[in-house]
């Protein structure tokens, strides 16, 4: 069996704990309890409402929210026991892309300086050997050469996006954990940088962990999808499975709220009542009973866990909508 | 005839002055009855914005406009300043994009609510605000009595957007222009807000000129669709034809990008290059230069707009 890129096992993410200046001590937990596994050159997708923990998730694998709890590999390996060039490599090789590529460029750096920043901080190549490999990052992800000169502010909303995807690439990672890498962008625009990730994976091999609250945006790339709700994964299944038919009730309600043309004008009635619940007072039993259709009062008492449901699914969930397999 | 609710002839926005001025908006018409919606779709730069702040007396004060702007009959460039007033909040409202930006972050909702009752209908205090609760609760926000003393940041977006909702339908507009109402929300969020929209609409009788970027969107609201590109109109008739037979080549590409959910594709269609800069917009049809369709002549003239079929209007020479 092939050693995943990326996992972890019963991973909680929580804030808070000791007590600040204005309040009393109490954690809340971004992320609870989650395991789940990045192949190599595999496309997982991680969808949920604001507030369900994903991005904590992405933030916890890079080493960002230290007072996580759980296990995090990479190659394996647990990352709380690698060595410091160890950790190093780690870095490297996997590295981040964000929603607002506004935010994310440092105005008064040459594209070619921001391209060249994560080679320079991991001491790959020397200025010659750097230059280069800029001038054929700049190509991979279709943008012009005379770039290099110039700055954020002259590049629109997609082409800033290229060269946040150039400096991702840039020191030759396994994984890129791209977070809402669509959502700002122009209609027109969003298909291109789908294109070009899809393309580069199939030319570089790299993996993706893509987060998204929609799943429309990640229907073209992912292999899998892994739902999630206040800080726990729900269902886990291969991308057709789940698009063809959900098992988890907030799956369903994800696909269906995906606004789509050619069914006429809405029918209201359908929507997902009510919003996610608080992290700091989490309803009991599962967390999504309170807005859930199927609920049952099973669902108010205990905590569904992630179990196989069929050949490739796992799910979370006392009364799911389709029967499992196995 | 009937007058439509709202008309717009060859309404044209310049901003700036001499080698500055920007054109953002030229020559687009439109009419829009009571009680129906029309969907206004573009990306950033076509437009669609200025078009509603026009309406809302919002543009900057170096921008110019031309054509004329009808509500209900009048030239909303001929009203007094009081008379403008007087019409704006009442008979016309708006919601935005980021009701965070739109709301006052100091004062309770409730409050806010009631002030546009206080100065539209000449409500008093206490009327005001018992009608405040009323419409937190008809925009289907649970315990209102309590949720009207809430300031805006203890809200979530959805609620901060029922809360300018309450307060957009509070003097029972004709008129309500969404502009972008659920671009910043979830999409779960973003079906409950449509829906609520709908049901208002049913119940209320009150015309809607819905904006957004998405066309899913827009097309899950319209009853007629206007496309737009850099600053002028492209396309216009029943939703339904806009989307099911597209004729301008700009919305079939909108259309073919859209992620087909259920029919996978090694590549999705694009749209190549990008939306242009109203400062330096391409002679001829602007879409020209990225239009798979475009021939010599389409760079020769703006394309005007004509009739392909019952009420649906293209401004393409090769449509």
């Amino acid at each position: 069996m092939t050693t995943p890129l990326l996992s972890t096992r019963h991973l909680t993410v929580a804030f808070g704990g000791a007590g600040g200046l204005f309040r009393a001590g109490g954690t809340v937990r971004a992320v609870t309890d989650v395991s789940f596994a990045l192949y190599p050159g595999e496309a997982l997708a991680l969808v949920g409402e604001s507030g369900s923990g994903k991005t904590s998730l992405a933030r916890a694998i890079l080493g960002l929210h230290p007072h996580s709890t759980g296990e995090i590999r990479f190659r394996g390996q647990d990352t709380a026991r690698m060595t410091a060039s160890e950790r190093q490599a780690m870095r490297r090789a996997v590295q981040m892309v964000f929603q607002d590529p506004f935010g994310s460029l440092d105005p008064r750096l040459p594209i070619g300086a921001v391209i060249a920043e994560p080679l320079r901080i991991h001491g790959i190549g020397n200025r010659a050997s750097r230059a280069d490999r800029v001038r054929e990052l700049l190509g991979l992800v279709g943008l012009p050469a005379d770039a290099v000169n110039r700055y954020p502010h002259q590049f629109s909303g997609g082409q800033r996006q290229r060269v946040a995807i150039a400096r991702a690439l840039a020191p030759g990672p396994a994984a890129i954990i791209a977070d809402e890498p669509l959502s700002a962008l122009d209609m027109s625009i969003q298909s291109q940088i789908l294109n070009l990730l899809s393309d580069l994976r199939g030319r570089l091999g790299v993996s993706y962990l893509l987060i998204s609250h929609d799943l429309a945006a990640v229907h073209h790339l992912a292999d899998r999808v892994a739902a999630m709700y206040l800080g726990r994964i729900v269902e886990v299944a291969p991308r057709d499975a789940l698009f063809a038919a959900p098992a988890h009730p907030y799956s369903a309600a994800l696909l269906d709220a995906v606004p789509r043309i050619g069914t006429g004008k809405r029918i209201p009635g359908h929507a997902l009542i009510g919003d996610m619940p608080s992290p700091m007072a989490p309803p009991p039993g599962c967390a999504f009973h309170p807005r859930c259709p199927r609920a049952l009062a099973r669902c108010a008492e205990e905590v569904p866990a992630l179990i196989r449901f069929d050949a490739d699914r796992e799910v979370a969930c006392h009364n799911p909508l389709v029967a499992g397999g196995a | 005839m009937t007058v439509p609710l709202l008309q717009a002839d060859d309404l044209t926005i310049t901003i700036g002055d001499g080698h500055d001025a920007v054109r953002v908006l030229d020559r687009v018409s439109f009419a829009l009855d009571r009680g129906a919606t029309l969907g206004v779709v573009g990306e950033s730069g076509c437009g669609k914005s200025m078009t509603a702040l026009a309406m809302m007396g919002l543009l900057p004060t170096s921008a110019r406009v031309g054509g004329r702007l009808l509500f209900e009959g009048v030239d909303l460039r001929d009203l007094t300043a009081a008379e403008q007033r007087a019409l704006r909040g009442r008979r016309l409202a708006m919601i935005f994009q980021e009701p965070m930006t739109a709301l006052n972050p100091v004062v309770p909702v409730g409050v806010q609510i009631a002030e546009t009752l206080i100065v539209h209908e000449r409500l008093g205090t206490a009327a005001a605000q018992a009608r405040a609760v009323g419409l937190l609760d008809r925009v289907g926000i649970a315990a209102p009595a309590e949720r009207a003393h809430a300031f805006p940041h203890q809200m979530s977006g959805g609620m901060r957007q029922r809360v300018m909702i309450a307060m957009a339908i509070a003097c029972h507009p004709a008129l309500l222009i969404a502009d972008e109402p659920t671009t910043a929300l979830d999409v779960s969020v973003q079906a409950q807000i449509l829906d609520l929209l709908l049901e208002l609409q049913r119940d209320e009788g009150m015309a809607i000129l819905f904006i957004s970027h998405n066309l899913g969107v827009v097309s899950q609201m319209a009853d007629e669709i206007l496309v737009m590109y850099a600053g002028r109109a492209v396309e216009l008739g029943p939703a339904r034809d806009v989307l099911m037979a597209p004729r301008h080549p700009y919305t079939r590409g909108l259309i073919a990008t859209m992620p087909d959910i259920g029919h996978r594709q090694t590549m999705l269609p694009v749209i190549d290059g990008n939306v242009p800069d109203l400062r330096r917009r391409p002679p001829g049809c602007a879409y020209a230069p990225r239009c798979p369709r475009a021939i010599a002549d389409c760079t020769a003239g703006v394309p005007p707009f004509h009739r392909v079929a019952h009420d649906h209007d293209v401004a393409c020479i090769r449509a």
